[in-house]
């Protein structure tokens, strides 16, 4: 149910000119519809591959893209302004066998009954699936790689995937980029053709090398034809379409798609609505090409803002009309999936990352934010949809009734928009070398990562987790649940005579794991992936491919430098260190034996619970507490410097980012104890500033101060989640307050923050089952406690006081 | 000299007690005894037990732990009792510890100013951001005047925004120099009537409307004047329109209403003791609230809800 608007913000447009009979319509419709794994696009590549044996690999991917846009059914759904899906059901994905199969038909019953990310199969004929799964068995990315991991390791990167030391993400392309939206919607693909033609055309035919960009130019060409015939399909389909609605207002609405499709993406848009659309298409294949997660959008508010402006000044639609068309489009990221193997799916939880941004500022340096920036923070909190992602920029000279806004958007629950500080990546970006001109259009990407748009080669992410290495510590290199080696051997623990000795043996341990990791991502990242699934139209969307001729896989894209490790586990990692240091080395209460054992016993049996209480009676991060918060802020320098020695694929660094999406579930569920008396097998703390769930006592101010303190930089991404209520925002003073909250943030040199809101719901349900929730502190009326402390007749009295934290 | 108080919480980023962002120390000990008081941890001078019998899983260490024989159980497979009079007497508090589940903690501590002062400057930054500052609270801080005094002058030194919140049962000669360091005052008013307050808050009120008529003839210190909204108790119309007559003539400009809640009803449980209201009174309604509201503004007094 929508709640009521704050009544002292300004809006664009009204709830319900967002909320319009269609776009409800569609909401359900898509809420209603079963989500498909559809072999269609599949069975098309696997149809052309079968008799392309002879041609040049960046030739055969674009003529297969051909095939695939060319032949794929097509559909416009009933009421659609925005059109074009994944798939030939309105929402779904592909499987994508060209980067793994066995892991399809491993699963192929388990993606429509599986609890998480469940698919339903459509009209797929199993027999024609597993024919063609059987014509990639040994062709696939995965096939390809694993060969080249055991040379290099052994089992070794099997065995750590399967400890979950770190994680077997599908080795599809890493999403994580921004394509050059800008260009395609104002010049157009036909411009991007005509670049790819001139170069064609001058290209050199005398070595290798050169022959290999020609083919590369004429790939660039084939896959942006593909798009631009997909685009006239759906024109034809729509005016077919037309002929046959009885329903005037629908004919005319088909018959406006049919033109707009006539137009874009081939064209240059010259109204909000053909924008739109444009963006749609090409955000569309560029995942029907190549499907991950973490296509981003950017900085949409600023590169739609002059078509909205003219089309309002202009008269040619209205706001009204402008929020609905935004609406339609903001429905069509909730139908693009991302279809993965039951432990990406997890991590991901049916979030593909599509990330839009707002505000910031522009390249004179003041605020950014326009009324289309206004108008997207209301649709979203109107549509309250999972996707796609929203961020704001923030600085300073935001504008107060914007950051109003997106107050509102956060105290509706879902975590939108996640607050981004400018202030950390002008300070962090050109660390790396980027330029001011391009710092200063910097938008997250996926999840929290910094990206430039249009100029990053979209970038592998290798896991690691810390307290999983922390284990190897005390195990001698030994995996407790899986009980095979994975890391070194460190020596005896208890042969550490000092608490640097041990933190040596725990570095030592993870600059072990992470570099087994980096290598064996490095190899599929360059060695295979340039020769197996090149992507042409990825690759003529990102600078400067084309201009150097070459695919984003070979290095052809501008910035190289943001190839990720994702350390993970910080906070649990660090509350642990401070144990150790604290109860065996500084205070002596209790020996590393004892330590050591009652972690193999999981703590249980009377004197090992008693040492328990030992360890998570001692002070924990999250509370502004010098003495811990300085092992967690340490934790990042040492990791940052080993992360960095090593290199990337392209030689640069690697760069350290501390995100976690919802990883610390999984990876939480393979770790044993850990010395902050987290049992095992349960989850980490989440993300990379979060404070482990019900230790952080003393309140927001607290948490952000302990947090500030982390020696971040030079991080690409660190993950703060912070517990909120949404009383807050009951007035003008105590939003005013929120803000006071965010800009110490930013001051402290925070760089993500974003906000859980506990509401009505999550009450509600910790009330009737308080087994589920023993950690929600909850804080009204001048004092913090546990929820599951309080009596039901008080749990309701909670409950209620949410309900007029609107209006 | 070494002054030490004795409070109960230092709660960070309060945003309803005085402008901006706050910190506010609640004080134990207090003169009144309010039917509904939410913090019952907060009247009593010294430190005190809370039992959370829902953590308890009846180890019964506690018993043990307990050299002075103040914990006891009925029978085998029930939760313990403390006896709170032998409790009192004690400093080291081992049962606390001999707790696996929690389920014992303590209320009060003693803090030096000097301490104090630490803790509530680790929020510096925020209270410059947001126009923010201390507030004392309670329990009552003027019934530990020296810290009380002592903690508002370290925080004008250092540069901080003080609000004292209190229900004004003091000699003015204490609260005269308290409010010498002190910017801003929140100030109970529980009922007009004498009789009435007095079995509400077990003490008449001319000694808090005299302070509060003190306040507003001798000093320029801005005051909001605090009502809790008690269904059935304080909440008639003639009280109401009572206490807005009153605040008028005083000169008050400001009021805020707190309506009753039972979030600090499990407190009294954890503390042995009884919950003096019962729990048949419900928060007020919002009809009612409005009407409220409707009679202070008809005044000409700003009136807002306070949650």
């Amino acid at each position: 149910m929508a709640q009521e608007r704050f009544s002292y913000i300004n809006h664009v447009v009204s709830r319900e000119s967002i909320l319009t009979e269609r776009v409800r319509r569609l909401k359900e419709e898509i809420r209603r519809q079963p989500v498909y794994g559809d072999w269609e696009r599949d069975h098309l590549l696997t149809e052309y591959w079968r008799h392309s044996d002879n041609e040049q690999i960046y030739i055969r991917r674009a003529r297969a893209f051909y095939k695939i846009l060319t032949e794929k059914a097509i559909s416009i759904f009933d009421g659609e302004l925005i059109v074009g899906a994944p798939t030939r059901y309105l929402s779904g994905s592909a499987f994508y066998p060209e980067y793994g199969c066995d892991w399809i038909e491993e699963e192929w019953e388990r993606f429509f009954s599986r609890e998480a990310d469940r698919f339903c199969p459509g009209e797929n004929n199993r027999e024609a699936v597993l024919k063609d799964i059987q014509f990639w068995k040994g062709k696939s990315l995965l096939d390809v790689v694993l060969p080249l991991w055991r040379r290099e390791f052994g089992n070794l990167m099997e065995d750590m995937i399967e400890a979950r030391v770190t994680i077997d993400i599908k080795p599809a392309t890493q999403g994580r980029q921004i394509v050059n939206f800008i260009k395609v919607l104002n010049k157009g693909l036909k411009e991007i053709i005509k670049e790819a033609n001139e170069m064609k055309d001058g290209a050199a035919l005398d070595t290798a090398h050169n022959l290999r960009k020609y083919y590369f130019w004429d790939s660039c060409i084939i896959a942006c034809e593909a798009v631009i015939e997909f685009a006239k399909r759906y024109a034809n389909l729509a005016r077919e379409m037309a002929k046959r609605e009885a329903n005037e207002l629908r004919r005319r609405e088909l018959e406006k798609i049919a033109q707009v499709c006539e137009k874009v993406p081939e064209n240059p848009a010259s109204s909000f609505h053909e924008a739109l659309q444009s963006l749609w298409f090409t955000h569309l294949c560029i995942q029907i090409e190549n499907n991950s997660y973490g296509y981003s959008l950017g900085r949409m508010d600023q590169y739609l803002y002059s078509f909205y402006k003219r089309d309002i000044e202009q008269g040619v639609i209205t706001k009204e009309e402008a929020a609905e068309l935004l609406a339609c489009l903001w429905l069509k990221f909730s139908t693009i999936y991302w279809l993965t193997k039951g432990a990406s799916a997890v991590i991901c939880q049916t979030s593909n990352f599509q990330n839009v941004t707002i505000g910031g500022r522009d390249r004179d340096g003041n605020d950014a934010s326009n009324e289309l920036s206004r108008l997207i923070v209301e649709v979203d909190t109107a549509l309250k949809l999972r996707q796609p992602t929203l961020s704001l920029r923030y600085h300073e000279c935001s504008d107060s009734n914007f950051l109003f806004e997106c107050a509102e958007d956060i105290a509706t629950g879902g975590g939108k928009p996640a607050i981004f500080c400018e202030k950390y990546a002008y300070s962090v970006l050109p660390l790396y070398g980027i330029p001011l001109e391009d710092v200063i259009e910097f938008a997250p990407i996926g999840c929290v990562e910094m990206g430039i748009p249009g100029k990053t080669t979209p970038f592998g992410g290798c896991f690691v987790s810390l307290p999983h290495c922390l284990e190897l510590t005390f195990t001698n290199g030994i995996h407790r649940k899986t009980g095979k080696k994975v890391g070194l051997e460190t020596g005896d623990v208890e042969s550490f005579s000092s608490f640097d000795e041990f933190m040596n043996a725990f570095f030592k341990q993870f600059e072990f794991v992470h570099h087994v990791i980096v290598t064996c991502n490095n190899t599929s990242e360059v060695a295979i992936r340039p020769d197996l699934t090149p992507c042409p139209f990825n690759s003529a969307l990102i600078a400067d491919c084309i201009a150097k001729g070459q695919d984003i896989h070979s290095g052809g894209g501008r910035y190289k430098q943001f190839y990720s490790s994702y350390p993970f586990g910080m906070v649990t990692t660090a509350n642990s260190l401070y144990v150790i240091k604290k109860l065996v080395y500084e205070d002596g209460r209790v020996t590393m034996s004892e330590l050591k054992d009652a972690l193999s016993a999981n703590f249980e049996g009377d004197k090992y619970g008693r040492l328990r209480k030992l360890c998570m009676d001692l002070p924990k991060y999250g509370n502004d507490i010098d003495e811990v918060d300085g092992i967690h802020r340490d934790l990042f320098r040492r990791i940052n410097n080993i992360v960095t020695r090593e290199k990337n694929a392209f030689g640069y660094p690697m760069a350290p980012a501390y995100l976690g999406i919802t990883v610390h579930y999984w990876f939480g569920a393979s770790c044993g104890a850990t010395p902050d008396g987290r049992l095992a097998y349960t989850p980490f703390a989440d993300g990379s500033l979060s404070p482990y769930p019900g230790t952080d006592t003393c309140g927001p101010t607290a948490v952000i101060k302990s947090a500030t303190k982390a020696n971040t930089s030079p991080a690409l991404a660190t993950l703060f989640n912070l517990k909120f209520y949404p009383s807050v925002f009951t007035n003008r003073e105590g939003m005013k307050k929120f803000w006071y909250l965010i800009k110490t943030y930013s001051d402290l040199g925070g760089y993500h923050i974003q906000f859980n809101v506990v509401d009505r719901d999550t009450l509600l349900r910790a009330k009737e089952h308080p087994e589920d929730y023993p950690d929600l502190l909850i804080r009204v009326a001048g004092f913090s406690a546990y929820f599951v402390d309080l009596a039901p007749m008080v749990q309701d009295e909670i409950i209620a006081r949410t309900e007029h934290s609107f209006g | 000299m070494r002054i030490t108080g004795l409070i109960f919480n230092v709660q960070r980023y309060c945003i309803h007690d005085g402008p901006g962002i706050r910190t506010t120390v609640f004080m134990k000990k207090c003169p009144l005894r309010c039917l509904w008081c939410a913090n019952p941890e907060a009247i009593k001078g010294i430190p005190e037990i809370l039992y959370y019998q829902n953590r308890c899983n009846k180890c019964y260490r506690c018993l043990d732990a307990c050299i002075h024989g103040a914990i006891s159980v009925p029978s085998y497979g029930e939760f313990v009792t403390i006896d709170r009079n032998i409790c009192e007497r004690c400093e080291d508090h081992m049962c606390i510890t001999s707790c696996d589940q929690d389920a014992l903690k303590l209320a009060g501590r003693l803090i030096s100013v000097q301490e104090l002062m630490e803790e509530v400057k680790k929020d510096n930054i925020f209270y410059r951001n947001s126009d923010g500052g201390i507030t004392v609270s309670g329990g009552e801080p003027t019934s530990q005047p020296q810290f009380t005094l002592e903690f508002l002058k370290r925080c004008k030194e250092e540069g901080l925004h003080t609000t004292l919140d209190t229900c004004g049962y003091t000699s003015w000669n204490l609260m005269k120099e308290i409010l010498k360091y002190t910017d801003l005052i929140l100030y109970d008013i529980k009922h007009m009537d004498s009789t009435r307050h007095k079995e509400l808050t077990g003490v008449p009120n001319h000694l808090i409307l005299r302070n509060l008529e003190t306040i507003f003839t001798k000093t320029k210190i801005p005051t909001i004047i605090r009502i809790p909204i008690i269904s059935e108790h304080n909440d008639s119309r003639d009280n109401m329109e009572a206490t807005a007559r009153y605040l008028k003539k005083i000169g008050a400009t400001e009021v805020n209403l707190l309506p009753y809640h039972r979030l600090g009803i499990e407190k009294y449980q954890r503390l042995g003791m009884d919950y003096p209201l019962g729990t048949d009174i419900q928060p007020p309604n919002e009809t009612y609230l409005e009407e409220i509201e409707t009679i202070f503004t008809s005044y000409g007094l700003n009136c807002l809800r306070v949650y």
